[in-house]
């Protein structure tokens, strides 16, 4: 296993995508990734004794100085080296944080009438990679997604409540269905993928 | 990987479909002219009987887009026009007044795999919200729950005031720790519906592809 998890393999940590979805050579890495993550999550982490007592002096002590928020925004803002290193003993705290991003970080409508909703696909073999729908009037050169590390490519729309029928078209001439979504018979012998967000802004 | 995070927010806002626009205007150029006549006359058609017209457009540009030979476009649009006429029926047969979102909910799960008739007992069950219902029921059939299954899951939900909206994933949990479909919404059901995800280990079986997943 590498010290840096494919996005994919971290997606089916999460439980967003089945194992099956993976490219066979991102499987093993899943598989290997997952047993870990279930080694440590029977391992519960013992802290020392005035443990919580200790940090929250020191958070305490250093107190909120003027400037933080626009320190906080040049943060977000910078370039840097992300490393995801896995350790057994992380994942207690990994599960965690987890579960407080699933609650916090749900798609919202409300501001805009729409959900924010990001496509990706790992293809390392292609050239373009677009995305057509319904959303788009199924124009192959509407959306073009956008290459990142690890051949994977990925695009965010913002999309109404409703049903919606989509598939990638790769090098501009290969339909491909979401290998991460739900499919139908899309009526040309062919399947499409779907995706239905609810009012409230939920993916189904 | 070295990047910004700030362009990781950017979203690109989908402009909704130009309702405005004459059909024939939005398909010139985009599907064999030989057919633009005979969608527009669907278009037409359906539009007399109040159903929606816009995915008879959009099957007819997807075609397009796809290459398919003229024949076999209009056949699919006259398909998605039997369906939304099912689906409307059904809605009616319940008893429920018709939208247009229910109707393209409704043929959403006509196409995803559900009967007219489970059309009408998920909208009888769901009097309140049907366009919610239909679309969860849809998702949970394209997940290759069988309707069966997907109509007594829905309903039970339903009927038990609980969260319809969080079933597919769900479900779709239960199908990555290596359940079927079918055991995944018997688990769900079990697990009390939209109430939180199943409990207990994983299935013995093995995991299967989805036969209904490319």
């Amino acid at each position: 296993m590498t010290d840096r998890l494919d996005p994919l393999v971290m997606r089916v940590l999460d439980g967003d995508l089945p194992l099956e979805a993976l490219p066979p050579a991102l499987r093993a890495e899943a598989v290997a990734a997952r047993r870990v993550f279930g080694t440590a999550d029977r391992a519960p982490v013992a802290l020392s004794p005035g443990f919580d007592a200790r940090v929250m002096a020191a958070v305490r002590s250093r107190g909120v100085r003027r400037g933080a928020v626009r320190r906080a925004v040049a943060w977000l803002g910078a370039p840097r080296e992300v490393r995801v290193v896995v350790r057994p003993w992380m994942a207690g705290v990994l599960a965690a944080a987890a579960a407080l991003v699933v609650l916090v970080a749900r798609p919202e409508a409300p501001a805009t009438g729409g959900v924010s909703v990001r496509f990706v696909l790992h293809a390392p073999e292609a050239q373009t990679v677009a995305l057509a729908g319904t959303f788009n009037q199924w124009d192959s050169e509407a959306t073009p997604l956008v290459r990142s590390d690890g051949g994977l490519w990925a695009a965010t729309l913002v999309l109404p409540a409703g049903e919606h029928e989509y598939a990638f078209v790769v090098d501009g001439e290969r339909w491909v269905p979401d290998p991460a979504a739900p499919g139908v018979d899309d009526g040309f012998g062919r399947r499409n993928s779907v995706l239905t967000l609810s009012d409230a802004g939920r993916s189904m | 990987m070295t990047r910004s995070l700030a362009p990781a927010l950017l979203a690109l806002v989908v402009a909704p479909a130009a309702a405005q626009t004459p059909v024939r205007a939005r398909l010139e150029g985009r599907v064999p002219p030989a057919i633009v006549v005979g969608v527009d006359s669907i278009v037409a058609a359906a539009a007399a009987r109040d159903l929606p017209t816009e995915p008879l457009v959009q099957k007819a540009l997807e075609g397009g887009a796809k290459g398919v030979a003229a024949e076999r476009i209009l056949a699919a649009v006259q398909l998605v026009h039997a369906r939304l006429s099912a689906a409307a029926v059904a809605i009616d047969r319940a008893g429920v007044g018709r939208s247009t979102a229910a109707i393209e909910a409704g043929a959403f799960a006509i196409t995803a795999g559900l009967s007219d008739r489970d059309v009408s007992a998920l909208v009888r069950a769901a009097a309140d919200e049907p366009t919610v219902a239909l679309r969860v029921a849809a998702t949970l059939t394209a997940l290759g729950v069988p309707a069966a299954e997907t109509v007594a899951l829905v309903t039970s939900t339903v009927a038990a005031g609980a969260d319809v909206t969080v079933l597919p994933q769900t479900v779709q949990a239960a199908m990555t720790r290596g359940a079927t479909p079918a055991q995944a919404a018997r688990l769900a059901q079990g697990g009390g519906g939209g109430r939180g995800q199943p409990h207990g280990p994983p299935p013995d079986r093995p995991s299967r592809p989805n036969p209904k997943k490319p």
